[in-house]
């Protein structure tokens, strides 16, 4: 039987239909695939800054020479490119700027946690960076000074540290970029597994905290 | 005959609309994930972990190193407040207030993001320099030639886009988007 004219262009509908569908796959597919064929490679670009675990001064941005886009030329930058393959990082640091900040990002430049010096409400901050399974070994035991930290989980093994700080005047620059380059970005050790305790000297044992 | 007509006005269909809306999405900001306000566009999921694909892609495709939440916020616009693109041979009034903020930074770029190269070097003023009226709004002049009052210098060539970031401000934690306090870019002269 012939396909009437009728039948054609209702079959080109369909096709039509079918395209305007297809068009909306291509579209969510080619937004989540886009980061991964990204021209740029940050973390290359942070990484050539300096050695890991150590905070890298970014030199201040200027017109003409710019080591990353976009960047404030009111602030100073540091980064610090890390692993938590080995061991959890610590970070330490005060700034002598009205305003500073620290934000953590994954490899690939996600931000996973900031914080500011208001924020932080004292002069120095004392991170510490772990993953989910450092982080329980690392409350296992008791902490002295918990308090004075700020214990952040790190949802990915790999990223960078990036400190901004405001400088209002040209004169206190020096300071600012000693103090950014004095912060730290060190491994550190996580304390020794507890030994069993001695029960005679601990009338109540406390249940094993190990789950 | 018919068939491979079809089957290549559907595959058209897909892909020129399919990467057009992704297009538009990340270049220019249409979809989701964007917050506008008059002139200016601010990606406010830029500083979170679980920020959607879009704001993903567009952070991998500019390469920028986005604010994080605790830090603030950066608005961009490339166009004067009735979205005519910004020319660097006019002159430019920004004029009005910011969103509440401890500081806050504003910066001219080229349209690529890098720094405008101008005899002076200037390339911004910032909350703490700025000269204010009585009221407590401010004026920036943009303009090629010197000017009194505040003052960037703007070179010719290419086009040029501002940023205005707010740190350590309420919006990044849950403040309304709905009210926002922003100045307006408004043209004069153009050579």
């Amino acid at each position: 039987m012939r396909k009437t004219a009728m039948d054609k262009r209702r079959e080109t509908l369909i096709w039509v239909v079918g395209g305007l569908l297809m068009a909306g796959i291509v579209h969510l597919v080619s937004v989540i695939l886009l980061p991964n064929v990204a021209t740029r490679d940050t973390f290359a670009t942070i990484s050539a800054f300096g050695p890991e675990h150590q905070f890298n001064l970014i030199p201040t941005p200027k017109p003409g020479s710019q080591a990353l886009v976009m960047l404030d030329p009111n602030m100073r930058y540091a980064v610090c490119h890390f692993s938590l393959a080995d061991d959890p990082l610590r970070i330490q640091m005060a700034i002598p700027a009205p305003y500073w900040s620290l934000a953590l990002y994954s490899r690939g430049g996600i931000n996973f946690f900031s914080v500011n010096n208001r924020v932080a409400e004292r002069r120095a901050l004392d991170l510490r960076l772990m993953t989910p399974l450092q982080s329980t070994r690392f409350r296992e035991s008791p902490v002295p000074d918990l308090d004075k930290m700020v214990l952040v989980d790190a949802p990915v093994e790999e990223g960078f540290a990036l400190i901004r700080a405001f400088v209002d005047q040209p004169a206190s620059e020096p300071d600012v970029f000693r103090a950014m380059a004095e912060s730290g970005c060190e491994s550190f050790e996580l304390p020794e597994r507890e030994k069993p305790r001695d029960v005679t000297a601990e009338p109540l044992p406390l249940p094993n905290p190990k789950r | 005959m018919r068939f491979l007509f079809n089957l290549s006005l559907a595959s058209a269909i897909a892909l020129v609309i399919g990467l057009g809306l992704t297009y538009l999405a990340i270049e220019h900001g249409r979809l989701l994930g964007v917050v506008h306000s008059g002139e200016w566009t601010a990606w406010p999921q830029a500083g979170r972990f679980d920020a959607d694909p879009y704001t993903r892609a567009k952070l991998t495709r500019t390469g920028e190193i986005p604010l994080g939440a605790g830090e603030g916020l950066a608005f961009t616009t490339s166009t004067d407040a009735e979205g005519v693109p910004l020319d660097p041979l006019c002159e430019y009034i920004v004029a009005g207030r910011t969103p509440a903020a401890r500081l806050w930074t504003l910066t001219v770029y080229s349209a690529t993001g890098q720094l405008l190269a101008t005899d002076l070097g200037r390339t911004g003023f910032s909350s703490r320099e700025v000269v204010r009226r009585p009221d407590g709004s401010f004026e920036i002049v943009l303009a090629p030639m010197a000017r009194p009052g505040n003052w960037i210098q703007t070179a010719p060539g290419g086009k040029i886009m501002l940023a205005l970031r707010v740190y350590d401000t309420p919006l990044t934690t849950g403040a309304d988007f709905t009210d926002l306090t922003l100045p307006h870019i408004i043209r004069g002269r153009c050579r």
